[in-house]
């Protein structure tokens, strides 16, 4: 199907999640293979059904009851052949009718523990993310390949070795209490940062797919925070880093799709409704004594969201913010944003100063944004010839047409 | 005014196939579709068929035996009959302009369209 029409809102997507989600707390996470395919049944089912006869005025509702009548047929099967009678039969409802089948906190708890179960510590990071995407966020194999630049039989074998891996632990849908807990917040926190970067690196003629993982990371993280005992002070510090960070989402391109950098965007265009909404999460974030590197990063974030013009900026609270995150983490990455920070206060000499010794280090000698550093920094103390080929160094490195473009641009302003 | 059926086959075993959002798409163009054929007063009657079927099969020339019931033809077969829509239309070339917009050949199904004598 082309991208083009597809007028792409992922309410079914979504909605698949979710009826994947009610399908496992009545079958057990031990089966959610079935789960998928009653799941996958109940659409198969409404396209056989809904262009022909009208679609019903809740196509959430009409999936959901078929989906879980599907399950409980599936379930009296087994216990009548278990039982040999049906003694045991009348545990479980007869059917589901649509006005009953609605209940979104019920939704919304089945999908958090779901979240929770794919975030297991049994599995790998890839195997985390895959089967959140394919579980919880609705992707499919093909989706999540074209997303992530793996070839379908790679996620087809994560996926299957996950689910062996969740039934031979007999992991359920509880949520963990504890240091379990914590530590379940934690794997769930990572795999969500990685979920919002995919979507929020997603540029234009990429599968459209990609750029919805960030609502997704979004949606999934307010989750949480909605959660008693896992809307942890670190869980609103994510949502609000993922706030603030879409709220530039439509002023990060120009017209034609090219990257804008901050200083170059429209800062009118910013969501001041995430931007808000950031803000409250950043207040929740606040409660208790926890500053974890996601704190800080969500500080940074709210730095450049509350500036109402780049000068305005707060290069100083900034740079703090990175010192702090430096001395935890001790990242390149991070040293390097430092250093971009230190130029845009104190200039290109004392910027040059920091980005030097970083070069020296190696990690960054293949890592674009830091050539991309140095060539501002030159291109500042006016020598273009130095900047130039800085920029170019960064072209080499780029990791997509869009930054790869960006550059040719940078280099083009330079011949002027 | 003539009417027409529209018979889509394809093959229902790729349907399962289909991820959450192409059937989101699916499902918007079959909106669109039906809504304008209902709204031009063109729309009969359709259904969704592509379910487990079974057929008699007549006995030989001059044998009194019954007609047999064999199973099929089966959904996972190529051309399985998927679903049907009766539509009025002016003329055949007219059902055919029609038929174009049926969202079926957008996942690879076949559109025949079939005049019945009315």
């Amino acid at each position: 199907m082309d991208g083009e029409d597809a007028q792409m809102t992922g309410v079914y997507r979504r909605h698949y999640g979710k009826l994947v989600a009610i399908l496992t707390r009545l079958l057990g996470v031990r089966r959610l293979d079935d789960a998928e395919s009653i799941a996958q049944e109940a659409f198969v089912k409404a396209l056989q059904t809904w262009p022909f006869e009208g679609f019903p005025a809740s196509p959430e509702a009409w999936l959901t009851t078929v989906a879980k009548n599907r399950a409980l047929d599936v379930l009296r099967g087994e216990r009548t052949i278990r039982t040999k009678e049906d003694a045991l039969a009348h545990e479980i409802p007869a059917a589901v009718t649509p006005d009953e089948a609605f209940f979104e906190g019920e939704l919304a708890d089945d999908q958090l523990r779901m979240v929770l179960a794919c975030c297991h510590p049994a599995l790998g990071r890839d195997a985390q993310v895959a089967l959140t995407l394919k579980t919880v966020c609705g992707l499919s194999v093909k989706e999540i390949a074209a997303a992530f630049l793996v070839p379908e039989p790679t996620i087809s074998q994560r996926l299957v070795r996950a689910k062996h891996t969740l039934r031979d632990r007999d992991v359920t849908l509880a949520v963990p209490v504890g240091a379990e807990l914590a530590e379940r917040l934690e794997i769930a926190l990572e795999v969500l940062y990685l979920l919002f970067n995919a979507g929020y690196a997603a540029t234009e003629g990429e599968d459209p797919i990609k750029a919805e993982l960030a609502g997704e990371a979004i949606r999934l993280t307010e989750l949480l925070c909605a959660h008693e005992t896992c809307g942890t002070p670190t869980a609103h510090a994510a949502a609000a880093l993922f706030c603030f960070q879409a709220s530039r989402f439509e002023a990060r391109t120009d017209d034609y799709g090219e990257l804008l950098v901050l200083e170059e965007q429209d800062r009118s265009l910013w969501d001041r409704r995430l931007i808000a909404l950031g803000f409250r999460h950043l207040h929740a974030a606040a409660k208790g004594d926890e500053l974890t590197p996601l704190h800080l990063e969500a500080g940074i974030a709210a730095l450049h969201a509350s500036a109402t013009t780049f000068a305005a900026t707060d290069w100083t609270g900034i740079i703090h913010h990175y010192d702090e995150l430096h001395r935890r983490s001790r990242s390149p990455v991070v040293a390097l944003n430092r250093a971009v920070a230190v130029l845009m206060r104190d200039g290109p000499d004392a910027a040059l100063n920091e980005l030097a010794p970083l070069a020296k280090a190696g990690v960054l000698e293949t890592y674009a944004p830091y050539h991309i550093a140095v060539g501002e920094a030159k291109r500042r103390q006016g020598d273009l010839i130095a900047a130039k080929e800085a920029y170019a160094r960064a072209a080499r490195f780029a990791g997509n047409a869009a930054e790869r473009r960006f550059l040719a641009k940078r280099l083009h302003q330079l011949e002027e | 005014m003539p009417k027409f059926m529209l018979a889509l086959r394809g093959n229902m075993a790729e349907w399962k196939a289909l991820s959450a959002t192409e059937v989101e798409t699916l499902m918007n163009h079959y909106g669109a579709w039906t809504e304008s054929l209902r709204k031009a007063g063109r729309f009969e009657s359709g259904h969704g068929l592509g379910y487990k079927s079974v057929q008699l099969v007549p006995p030989e020339k001059g044998s009194k035996a019954l007609a047999r019931l064999v199973d099929g033809p089966y959904v996972e077969s190529k051309e399985a009959l998927t679903g049907y829509f009766v539509i009025s239309a002016e003329s055949l070339d007219e059902a055919v302009e029609i038929a174009r917009g049926c969202p079926a050949l957008m996942h690879g199904e076949t559109v025949e369209i079939l005049p019945t004598g009315d």
